[in-house]
Parts: C-alpha cells; sequence; structure tokens
C-alpha cells in the first residue's frame, strides 16, 4: 500500500553533496534550530543540535558513498580506477568529518573532559567539588561517577572520567563514524590498522566509562560497539585474555 | 520506568491552544533565543501547558479506551524520538497539531498502540487499526493533491511504526513519500512567496521530524545493505 501511496508524486535523485553547500544550509538551518531548541538549556543547546545534526549528516553521507563504492566494486570498473575513486570519496569524507571536533562547542567540550581528566587525577582520593563552570556547556550537565568513585573501565586501558555524558556519547558517536568510513574502502574483518585499532579502544574505554547512564543514542551505542568488534577482527587479530583464567 | 498504559481517569490532557499550534513558532521573537541563561520556559513550551481536563480532541473515530495511548504518546516518546532531550517541547507540538489532523492523530495512536501494547503484550489488533486508518486519511489528501505538515509528520510516524515492526521494504516506501511531500511542502512555500526561499518555508517542528527521518534513513541503510534514500545534506537538492 505504501508504494502506491505516494504514485502520486515525482523527484529526482541526485546525490552529489558539496561542503560549501553544507556550510550554507547549516547556516541556513540555524534559524529554525535557534527558535526551536529547548532556551532553558542555553545557547548551546541549538550549538549541540547543530553538532549533532552535522555528525548525523557525515554518516548519512557515508552510507551513500558506501553504497556508491558497492556499486563500483560490482560494476566492470578496472580495480585500479575502483580504488582511486573510492579513496578520493573517502579522503573527502574524512576531511570533512574530522572538521567537527574545530567546532567551538565541541573544543569548549574538549578542553572541559581534559581538565575534568585532569582534575580527577590529582584529587582521587578526595571529594571536593571542581568548581568548574558546567552550566556553560549546558546540555551536559550529568556526572557519571560520583566524586572519589571509580569509572568502569575496558580491559586493561586506563579508566576515563567522564565529565560530560551528552559529549561522551557524540564522541563515541564521531568515532563510529570514522571507522565506518575506514572500512568503506575495505570492508574487510580484521584488517589490521593501527589507527582504527586505537580508535576503536577510544570507543570503547568511553563506553565503559558512560556505565548505565540514560541511553539516548541506544542505536549509535550498539553500532558503535558493532564497528570496534569489526576493527578488533575477532580472537585471531586481538586475542582478549580472560583476567580470571588468564587463558586468551 | 513503568511504561503501562494508564487508565482514562489517570489522563493528563494539554490544553487546545486557540491558534494555529505552528503560530508560536513562526512568529516567535529571535531575539528571546539570545537570552543565554533564561529559565523561563519557551514559548512553544508554555503554548502547550498539560493539564487536567476533559478530552479535547475530536473523538468520534476514536474509542475511549484509546485515549490512554495519547497519554503514552506524550510521556514516552521523548524517551524514543531522537533529538527530543534538546528539543524537549517537539512531542507535545506533534500532539498539538494532530488535533486538527485525522491522519496524525491515529498515526499517533498506532505508534503508541504498537510500543504500549508489546510491553504489555495486548498485541498489535489497535496498532494496526489506527495504523489502517491513518493510511486511508494519508490516501485521501493524497488523492486530491492536499499536502500538509501534519501528513509529513504522520508518515514520519508510519515509517516509524514500520522499522518498529521489522517492515523496513515498506519504512523505507514511506521515507520516499516523506521526501516527496517534503520537496512538495517546500515548492509551495516557494510558489506563495514568489520563489524566495527561506528557514520557515516550514515549520521547525517539521524541520526536526525531517531530521528524524535522515537518521532513521542511515540506520535502515546500515542495517539493511541498502542506500539511503533521502539526498545528501550538502547537495543542491535537499528536499528543505
Amino acid at each position: 500500500m505504501a508504494s502506491h501511496l505516494y504514485s502520486m508524486c515525482t523527484a529526482p535523485f541526485v546525490s552529489q553533496s558539496d561542503d560549501r553547500i553544507a556550510e550554507d544550509q547549516e547556516e541556513f538551518h540555524r534559524q529554525w534550530i535557534t527558535l526551536f531548541a529547548d532556551r532553558n538549556q542555553g545557547p548551546s543547546a541549538s550549538e549541540w543540535a547543530l553538532a549533532w545534526f552535522a555528525l548525523d549528516n557525515t554518516m548519512h553521507r557515508a552510507c551513500h558513498t558506501s553504497a556508491e563504492a558497492l556499486l563500483l566494486r560490482r560494476s566492470n570498473t578496472p580495480q585500479q580506477e575502483i580504488d582511486t575513486l573510492m579513496q578520493s570519496s573517502v579522503d573527502a569524507l574524512l576531511t570533512d568529518h574530522r572538521k567537527w571536533r574545530q567546532r567551538q562547542v565541541v573544543r569548549e567540550a574538549d578542553e572541559m573532559e581534559r581538565q575534568g581528566q585532569l582534575l580527577a587525577t590529582l584529587t582521587s582520593s578526595t571529594t571536593t567539588n571542581t568548581g568548574f563552570p558546567f552550566d556553560t556547556i549546558l546540555p551536559t550537565l550529568q556526572q557519571t561517577v560520583p566524586p572519589g568513585g571509580t569509572p568502569l573501565q575496558f580491559l586493561q586501558y586506563p579508566p576515563e572520567r567522564l565529565t560530560n555524558l551528552f559529549y561522551a556519547n557524540l564522541l563515541n558517536h564521531y568515532r563510529s563514524i570514522e571507522i565506518y568510513i575506514s572500512l568503506i574502502p575495505k570492508p574487510m574483518w580484521g584488517y589490521p590498522d593501527p589507527w582504527r585499532f586505537e580508535c576503536a579502544i577510544d570507543l570503547c574505554r568511553t563506553h565503559a566509562a558512560l556505565g548505565e547512564e540514560r541511553n539516548f543514542l541506544t542505536t549509535g551505542k550498539i553500532w558503535g560497539l558493532y564497528l570496534a568488534g569489526i576493527t578488533f577482527g575477532g580472537h585471531e587479530l586481538y586475542p582478549v585474555c580472560s583476567v580470571s583464567t588468564g587463558k586468551c | 520506568m513503568n511504561l503501562a498504559v494508564q487508565p482514562i481517569s489517570d489522563l493528563h490532557w494539554p490544553t487546545i491552544p486557540s491558534r494555529d499550534p505552528f503560530q508560536e513558532i513562526f512568529c516567535g521573537d529571535g531575539d528571546d533565543t539570545s537570552q543565554t541563561s533564561s529559565t523561563e520556559p519557551s514559548p512553544s513550551e508554555a503554548s502547550y501547558p498539560l493539564i487536567h481536563s476533559p478530552a479535547p480532541v475530536p473523538t468520534q473515530d476514536i474509542p475511549s479506551s484509546d485515549l490512554p495511548y495519547f497519554t503514552f504518546f506524550l510521556e514516552q516518546m521523548s524517551n524514543i524520538l531522537p533529538y527530543v532531550n534538546l528539543f524537549p517541547s517537539a512531542p507535545s507540538n506533534v500532539f498539538s497539531v494532530s488535533l486538527q489532523h485525522p491522519a496524525l492523530r491515529h498515526s499517533i495512536l498506532s505508534i503508541s498502540a504498537l510500543i504500549a501494547d508489546k510491553k504489555s503484550d495486548r498485541g498489535r489488533v489497535r496498532a494496526l487499526d489506527h495504523l489502517q486508518k491513518s493510511l486511508k486519511h494519508l490516501q485521501t489528501s493524497l488523492t486530491a493533491v492536499e499536502v500538509d505538515e501534519g501528513m509529513a509528520i504522520s508518515i514520519f510516524l508510519l515509517a516509524y511504526f514500520n522499522v518498529g515492526s521489522g517492515e523496513h521494504s515498506t519504512a523505507r516506501k514511506h521515507l520516499q513519500g516523506l521526501q516527496l511531500v517534503l520537496e512538495q511542502l517546500k515548492q509551495n512555500h516557494l510558489a506563495r512567496n514568489g520563489g524566495v526561499p527561506s528557514p520557515y518555508a516550514v515549520s521547525p517542528l517539521t524541520m526536526l521530524i525531517w531530521r528524524m527521518a535522515i537518521r532513521m534513513d542511515f540506520i535502515m541503510s546500515i542495517m539493511y545493505g541498502q542506500p539511503p534514500i533521502f539526498h545528501v545534506y550538502g547537495s543542491l537538492r535537499v528536499p528543505i
């Protein structure tokens, strides 16, 4: 019934993208976002909305690129040409994607996390309030671990002490997208890549530190962990030893 | 968190805005957004306070036993739909639009019934009944080429229904339909506005629904290994 429902409508399909147009469109959309976002959280709500939308835009674009890559592989195009085309698309995607970390709201949140981690290290045995101006980065005023508590840890990797759960979730979304894009040219399980491995480790460290917080990125979390699993490549590539038995 | 449907006597009903539910959104004072530390409710929130009052919706086509699904929608969709933590008034705004939009009303009831009844093992009878009614209303409107924002929101909820039911093929068709409806809304606005594009061509609520649809689009693309339906953001042909 659904296909019949829309038979009255027609529209062409074009999937090209342009960074400049995307930036223009963001400014265009900023207006309704500012108007509609939660004003109780101040201007940061609209900035975070824009940041979240930007990540989702990249993910959406990566899915288009991935689908085009699949079509290319199934075509009669010479392999060398396929590799060149794919690498070009992926490089452009990654370049745009990494600009996300330069957004002001993200840089501020990064700095808060860095300071929070530093202070947690310095005052790990005390329960002193850090006195940070947390309200400057709402909607993120949520601490995962009570002062003096210990965050959950991923394997033997250093635990992360998160200041801002909202940002931590977005950052893992960012890492998931990075891993996903990197898999487009070589969508292979267990293909060794030190940089991707590090990204997957960071994702899991953050996931462990998130603990049992309210799960507003459910699908994203599942997807991120799945991609981390792909990166680790199973027992053959990165065996994990059981702490209790010592067996790998 | 208790997700069971509440008895009718416990229902909370929103007041009906005496004007177009989109008016506040279109006509809000942009300067208000520069207040960085305000704790006052936003105009959009203030427009739709929840109070105890008799059911305001035309209920001729809705049995009273189904009314708690509205409460479920208002109370639980903020935990289900993305972005609502940043746009908390969205579910109540969708509800407000549905007061004048039968297709959307039944879409709300169908998705709420699907989720609420699944949690309480009550089957899918109510959900499918409202789905059918919503589709019927949409078909009538589309045949008459009467495209509006309530229709766009309604289609999104139907797509969500299908995703929740594991019917991804149907969900994709609804997303295609949604893209066409959004394109039509944009064209209608351009025709009214002398060809000048505006970020207010459609309401912020519908823009947010469009964003939710993009998210649904890439999630389905990943899950089912198919190209996304919506155009790439940053292309010259985004729907709005």
